[in-house]
């Protein structure tokens, strides 16, 4: 896994879940900024997962490749998931917080992703 | 089908709410199926203490997809359904917090719902509250509005 790669996915997906607390707060809806911070951090979600598979024999010996797969691959559903369950809010605040959750979620994941890379599994 | 009602508990901040318990629906199976592929493999170490934590995270599994496809449908059965799942998913997540606490040998490996939900910021020991407050309130509202006599 690679550091910069990992570094810039949790920047890009801090960014989009401040952005996502201020719209749900002010009771917007998802907007252009939102959209292209999504799209970003979704590209950089595809990346690690190339990458995460390719270097995934680079990993602590005690990591299982499975779940660390498993994972990678789960992280690129749960925007675009997210964002069609999103959509249809589009009267209330509420859209913009389901895409708050799922970027909480997302980093929680990436977390436990780091956590199996380094063996504490 | 998707009048005003069979959307209640589905929109507004119900619409967040079943995202949370999606979320919680995917790591529940997650865990749940990871620790069944552990529990198959042979010489695993906590092959018979381990037993009642993988069934437990089954059974919490179960109940998060169940709760979170009720919430979405949001018509009248499906408002029952995820009254009762969601109230096991209190009781669940109170008896094994406690039981977790006053029995540490039972739980070698956790469930979703081990220390009251520790491992997952005690998301899961407020969803169901939240949850049932939601429920409350959506049935309340569609009463007072929709509702002319039963």
């Amino acid at each position: 896994m690679l550091a910069p790669l990992t570094y810039t996915l949790v920047v890009l997906l801090s960014a989009l879940a401040l952005y996502a607390i201020y719209l749900t707060v002010r009771g917007r809806q998802i907007d252009n900024p939102m959209l292209y911070l999504g799209c970003a951090a979704e590209a950089a979600i595809v990346i690690q997962l190339i990458f995460g598979i390719a270097t995934a024999g680079n990993a602590d010996s005690h990591m299982s490749k499975a779940l660390f797969i498993a994972y990678l691959v789960g992280l690129i559903f749960v925007l675009p998931v997210a964002g069609f369950w999103a959509v249809a809010e589009r009267e209330s605040r509420w859209g913009t917080g389901v895409l708050l959750v799922a970027t909480l979620g997302l980093l929680v994941m990436v977390a436990r992703l780091l956590q199996l890379w380094n063996g504490h599994g | 089908m998707a009048d005003k009602t069979t959307s209640r508990t589905g929109s507004g901040f119900g619409r967040m709410l079943i995202a949370v318990y999606g979320l919680f629906a995917l790591a529940a199976t997650g865990r749940s199926i990871l620790q069944l592929i552990e529990y198959f493999q042979p010489g695993t170490p906590y092959y018979h203490q381990g037993l009642l934590a993988y069934i437990l995270s089954a059974v919490a599994a179960v109940i998060y997809i169940v709760a979170t496809v009720a919430l979405a449908r949001g018509d009248q059965t499906s408002v029952r359904v995820a009254r009762v799942t969601i109230g096991t998913e209190m009781c669940g997540v109170l008896a094994v917090g406690l039981w977790s606490i006053l029995d540490k040998a039972a739980f070698p490996d956790t469930t979703v719902w081990s220390t009251f939900g520790a491992g997952y910021g005690f998301v899961p020991l407020v969803l169901p509250m939240v949850g049932l407050w939601w429920l409350w309130h959506t049935a309340h509202l569609t009463e007072s509005t929709t509702e002319p006599a039963s």
